[in-house]
């Protein structure tokens, strides 16, 4: 007995074991002592200097099924919501994002954060040292998508949600798909409103988010977006035109729906928009500057309420050239805008910066007063794909 | 400190080895070697030294003319067969049918063995070793007066059970035979299915109280001489009193004893066995278990099952793949779970995170100690059902699955995604079985690692069973092969298996003497 256990191996055990057992758990966190936050928003406080802040904290328990078992709770429980705001204030944002703890349980869990609002208020005066913080902190991450809030953040992250009862959670969903079906919003995320704020000319932007009041209590709009300068402080707002309009330049429109007037008014028509394609080429030349914008749109005729005949080659022009000229009028309105805003929302400074690399420092310094007077040409090449299923609109029938 | 130690086991290995001489010495053959040439003489000897035990059948017979010759049977009852001493040994001597008329002839053993009795298998002994040894392994010895020689009768046949399927490796698709007790058997298993004269088996005898009978089989002219050659070493180095299962044998002859992994195969299955003989490895029968082992032994035959090569490659692979996966999941699963849970939450997507900390919000126990007790359980109730009769069995998996599984979960003292974590781990682990021991406790190991250090624990422990895999060999073949070191002919039957076509050549890590399995080129199709 003992001849074949190598002592060595022995002591080497014991040596691994002294290792795990003495650094152990340092950083152990367990998943149930870890108050997750969905979201946060932000706010200038009610009187005095310093932050206020909403951690919206998940309350998992809440979160279970009716069927399942709930501990220590009746039915008084499973009528409150399944999550908890917490409000908190600090001369800083960490100091207020620490001073949560005074009223949770458990420490606030930054990992899976997906949004951060910001009120109207607090964006017009400028969100460079909540960027900074939200970059360095190393739980958030340069996912977690910005909004600015017309009122109180409060307000949007008390607003009672369906199908995702997180209504953080909910926010979010209905950022991501609001660029594919309709492309009146853009989602903009820590990370490129950082790196919009970090190009040559960018303004950054931000998607708004509004408390509507409706007929079953409020609801939240997110049709327009925030414009900010170029030192973080928001400057104005797109409406969903404007909106679409910068989109169609920035060649980010993914989806949405094109409504097309008869010419005297009484009948229209949808096109579903499959692709879009965009391409800026600026242009320095004779004293002559400015951008050529060429948008490529592919759609298909979604409905038709009877006045162009799809089959024709008449029709088909005559929706192609309408499509084109929406798309042309949507542009027009956010430039127009833009220089209103004095915020290059395109990034056409970049384009410049790309193709003109030695001017562009020269131009740079004047770049608020070029944007404006810039020659800007705008072409649509607007195709209409596929023949359509039906040949004749069921009202001429 | 380390000599130190190294100087104190020199000195204890050597104090041992003088021990064990002393031993083999104070222990010596007090009997004559040779037999008596007087009957009398005999018996006495073969009391001495076996005894009167009941079942030890002592039998006189006087036979030939007045029956002036005497000799006598002695035979195990029970071991031996009763019919064929009754009427191939003492009936055509009591009655022999020329000895009584033609006085002439003087009965001597050959005359005996060739022309009076009708056993088939018989030797000629003398010396007392001998004798003792094929008598307790069950044939009869027959003696005559007068002569310094005795008859051994192979009258060996007993209860033995019938060859069935074996519980172990249940198979859907092939032969449902499998191995049974009596050695006889088994190799008459393995010699059917290889009918060619090259299959050879070499027997010796292990066990110095037990002498039971190990086989060695393989394939002349195909197996390595250079294998035979170091297990028979290995074999023949074995002292010891008892061999009661295949498992003596294999704790005794292989590489890495202190491993957690097996470095020799076992299977109950003569097609099995039949496929790894050819494929130039060396089986190992021993009497008395039907587990017959074979060397070497690779890391990647754990996840090998018989029906792979039966059924068609594409469901087979996928069979294949789905144990490498199984193998990882009842590693890995639990530890992964409880690095995640406990140190790394921001990995999880949102949404399974939440549904994670909803199901186990308000749970007592840190996940280390959860997953570490419900793995506990979990080994209770599969060691408690599988010893137990089928009837109360079923008892145990309703009490345990159904009721400890649900109230555990309803009266939260252990959340579902643990629950849910555990039961797919040992779900998975039934898919390798052969490495269902190495598992089981790296499985503790890791989930230890993993709740003091979380991933970087894990993968530390991970890194720790790769190096010591591939440090491994077994008979010299490393365990890795054919992935490390790298064998393009022993890949295309490793993590996949290719179409029998594709097989034309045997895996090299193996060794075979001889390389080609069939003719290349026989992709099957139809004519043109």
């Amino acid at each position: 007995m003992g001849e074949k256990i190598p002592h060595s191996v022995i002591i080497v055990l014991l040596l691994l074991l002294c290792i795990t057992t003495c650094t152990g758990c340092w950083d152990r966190r367990e998943l149930k002592d870890l108050a997750l936050v969905a979201g946060v928003g932000f706010d200038l406080p009610a009187r005095g200097e310093g932050v206020t802040l909403i951690a919206q904290v998940i309350d998992p328990e809440m979160l279970r099924s009716p069927q399942g078992p709930s501990r220590g709770g009746g039915n008084s429980v499973s009528s409150s919501k399944p999550y908890w705001n917490i409000t908190s204030t600090g001369e800083t944002i960490f100091e207020a994002v620490r001073n949560c703890t005074h009223q949770s349980p458990f420490p606030l869990f930054w990992a899976h954060c997906q949004v951060a609002i910001f009120s109207e208020q607090l964006a017009r005066q400028g969100v460079k040292d909540y960027l900074d913080f939200l970059l360095r902190d190393y739980e958030t991450g340069p996912y977690i998508v910005l909004l600015v809030a017309e009122e109180k953040p409060e307000d949007i992250l008390n607003l009672d949600t369906r199908l995702r009862k997180i209504p953080a959670f909910n926010l979010e969903a209905c950022m991501k798909h609001l660029q594919n079906a309709t492309s009146h919003g853009l989602e903009v995320t820590l990370g490129s409103f950082t790196k919009m704020l970090a190009s040559q000319s960018r303004a950054p932007l931000a998607s708004l988010v509004k408390a509507v009041k409706g007929e079953q209590g409020l609801y939240f709009s997110l049709e327009e977006t925030a414009v900010f300068n170029r030192q973080a402080q928001m400057v104005g707002k797109l409406n969903r035109e404007e909106t679409r309009g910068l989109l169609w330049v920035l060649g980010e429109i993914k989806g949405g729906i094109i409504v097309i007037k008869s010419p005297d008014g009484s009948s229209k028509a949808s096109m579903e928009i499959l692709k879009s394609k965009s391409k800026v080429k600026p242009f320095l030349e004779n004293g002559r500057i400015g951008v050529n914008i060429s948008v490529q749109l592919e759609s298909a005729l979604g409905e038709n309420w009877a006045f162009a005949d799809e089959l024709k080659e008449s029709g088909r022009v005559f929706l192609e050239q309408q499509q084109a000229a929406v798309v042309e009028k949507e542009i027009r309105m956010a430039i127009e805008k833009a220089r209103q805003l004095d915020a290059d929302i395109f990034g056409f400074g970049d384009r410049f910066y790309q193709t003109y690399p030695q001017q562009w420092q020269k131009l740079k310094p004047d770049w608020n007063d070029i944007f404006k007077s810039l020659e800007v040409t705008v072409e649509v090449d607007s195709r209409m794909l596929f023949s359509p299923i039906t040949s004749r609109s069921i009202r001429n029938f | 400190m380390l000599g130190w130690y190294f100087k104190k086991l020199r000195i204890r290995r050597e104090l041992n080895s003088q021990k064990s001489e002393k031993e083999g010495q104070g222990n010596p053959q007090l009997q004559p070697a040779h037999l008596f040439p007087s009957l009398s003489k005999n018996l006495q000897l073969m009391r001495n030294i076996v005894g009167t035990s009941p079942d030890i059948i002592y039998r006189l017979v006087a036979f030939g003319p007045d029956n002036r010759y005497k000799a006598a049977l002695i035979f195990l009852d029970g071991i031996a067969t009763n019919t064929t001493i009754h009427d191939d040994i003492i009936k055509p001597l009591t009655m022999g049918s020329q000895l009584h008329q033609r006085e002439e002839i003087v009965p001597d053993l050959d005359y005996i063995s060739q022309v009076l009795i009708a056993v088939g298998n018989v030797k000629k002994i003398s010396r007392t070793s001998e004798v003792v040894d094929s008598f307790l392994s069950g044939s009869t010895i027959l003696f005559l007066d007068g002569t310094a020689e005795a008859l051994a009768l192979d009258t060996r046949g007993w209860a033995s059970r019938g060859i069935v399927e074996p519980q172990t490796e249940m198979v859907v698709r092939g032969p449902r035979e499998g191995f049974t007790e009596t050695l006889r058997d088994n190799i008459a298993l393995l010699r059917r299915k290889i009918q060619y004269p090259g299959f050879t088996v070499e027997s010796m005898v292990i066990g110095r109280k037990t002498h039971t009978q190990v086989a060695i089989a393989y394939i002349k002219g195909l197996t390595n001489p250079e294998l035979i050659k170091e297990l028979k070493h290995r074999l023949q180095r074995i002292d010891i009193d008892a061999v009661l299962e295949s498992g003596y044998i294999e704790q005794l002859i292989e590489d890495s004893p202190l491993s957690f992994f097996p470095t020799v195969g076992n299977s109950e299955k003569p097609d099995k066995i039949a496929g790894k003989i050819l494929e130039g490895r060396a089986a190992v029968l021993i009497d008395g278990t039907p587990f017959v082992l074979t060397v070497p032994y690779l890391f990647i035959e754990g996840f090998m099952s018989a029906e792979d090569y039966y059924v068609r490659p594409f469901y087979a692979n996928l069979l294949r793949l789905l144990r490498f996966v199984a193998f990882l999941v009842s590693l890995v699963l639990p530890a992964a779970y409880v690095a995640v849970s406990t140190f790394h939450q921001e990995l999880l997507p949102t949404n399974l995170l939440i549904t994670m900390a909803s199901a186990s919000a308000g749970t007592p126990f840190p996940a280390v100690l959860e997953a570490l007790g419900m793995s506990l359980v979990f080994e209770i109730l599969r060691e408690g059902s599988l010893h137990l009769p089928r009837q109360v069995g079923s008892a145990v998996t309703i009490v345990g699955a159904l009721v400890l599984g649900d109230a555990v979960i309803s009266a939260g003292i252990v959340g579902a995604p643990m629950v849910i974590v555990i039961a797919t781990t040992a779900l998975a682990s039934f898919l390798v079985v052969p490495y269902i021991p190495s598992t089981t406790v790296l499985r503790f190991i890791l989930i230890i690692m993993a709740g003091f250090l979380g991933g970087f624990g894990l993968v530390l422990g991970l890194l720790a069973i790769l190096v010591h895999l591939c440090a491994l060999r077994s008979f010299g073949v490393p365990y890795l092969s054919p992935i490390a070191p790298l064998d393009p002919e022993g890949m295309k039957d490793s993590l996949v298996r290719l179409p029998w076509w594709k097989l034309s050549r045997r895996p090299r890590s193996i060794n075979p003497l001889d390389q080609q399995r069939q003719v290349a080129g026989t992709k099957p199709g139809a004519p043109k």
